[in-house]
């Protein structure tokens, strides 16, 4: 791996990884830490980097994540893993891309507005349900049924293509 | 299902989607206060809004 490759992946991933991490992390100096750890590892795997399996955009986020997961795993001993993080993801197992995410967005579009705050708010936002609850000013047990209501309704409008 | 939407969910913070975006906008415009940088992390941001590490992080330190 050249020089020039190493400081083009960092240019125009650095950002994003930064900006990934920082939105778990909430520190600018953790997120920095976290961020070349991955990009450290970004350049050890690079040449097992393979493109017919995933794009070098889900190749790379998938580093960060795991990164994130591990360092969640071995500095927070007396911490489990954040809810809002999935266990370690395997890169030829996921499929990320931007058509998915529009897919994604297609279906919260048909979504109730209610059901597609809590989705939002749980899922990206990272609220728990009882946080949500009050957000929206309903009950824990309504929020429950919502919740499961709006995963349905998710999986029915994205179907197997996006095996949700 | 739900590891799948939280990876989908993540990979917006990573390479957002426009029209995701939007609607995450939305939603979060209505339930949550903008988050507000402390004052350490103000001290890491241009007046042009880009950040700056605070220690070296060029590339060529890591290779």
């Amino acid at each position: 791996m050249t020089d020039a490759i190493k400081i083009e992946i960092y240019e125009s991933y650095h950002s994003k990884v930064q900006n990934f991490i920082y939105s778990k992390v909430n520190d600018m100096y953790l997120a920095e830490d976290i961020c070349s750890d991955v990009f450290i590892k970004v350049y050890e795997k690079y040449d097992r980097f393979d493109d017919s399996k995933s794009s070098l955009s889900t190749w790379i986020f998938t580093i960060a994540r795991n990164t994130l997961i591990d360092y969640y795993r071995t500095r927070h001993v007396h911490e489990e893993v954040p809810e809002d993080m999935a266990e370690d993801s395997c890169v030829e197992d996921e499929v990320l891309n931007n058509e998915m995410l529009d897919g994604l967005a297609a279906a919260l579009e048909k979504l109730d507005e209610r059901e597609r705050d809590l989705i939002i708010l749980h899922y990206y936002s990272g609220l728990k349900l009882n946080e949500i609850a009050d957000k929206l000013d309903i009950s824990y047990s309504y929020v429950k049924i919502l919740h499961k209501k709006a995963l349905v309704e998710l999986k029915t409008a994205l179907g197997d293509e996006y095996a949700l | 299902m739900e590891d799948r939407l939280r990876s989908l969910f993540d990979y917006q913070k990573f390479e957002p989607n426009d029209r995701l975006g939007k609607l995450i906008a939305a939603t979060e415009s209505k339930y949550l206060q903008s988050a507000r940088l402390s004052d350490d992390d103000l001290e890491l941001v241009t007046a042009a809004g880009t950040s700056k590490p605070g220690r070296p992080t060029k590339p060529q330190d890591i290779l």
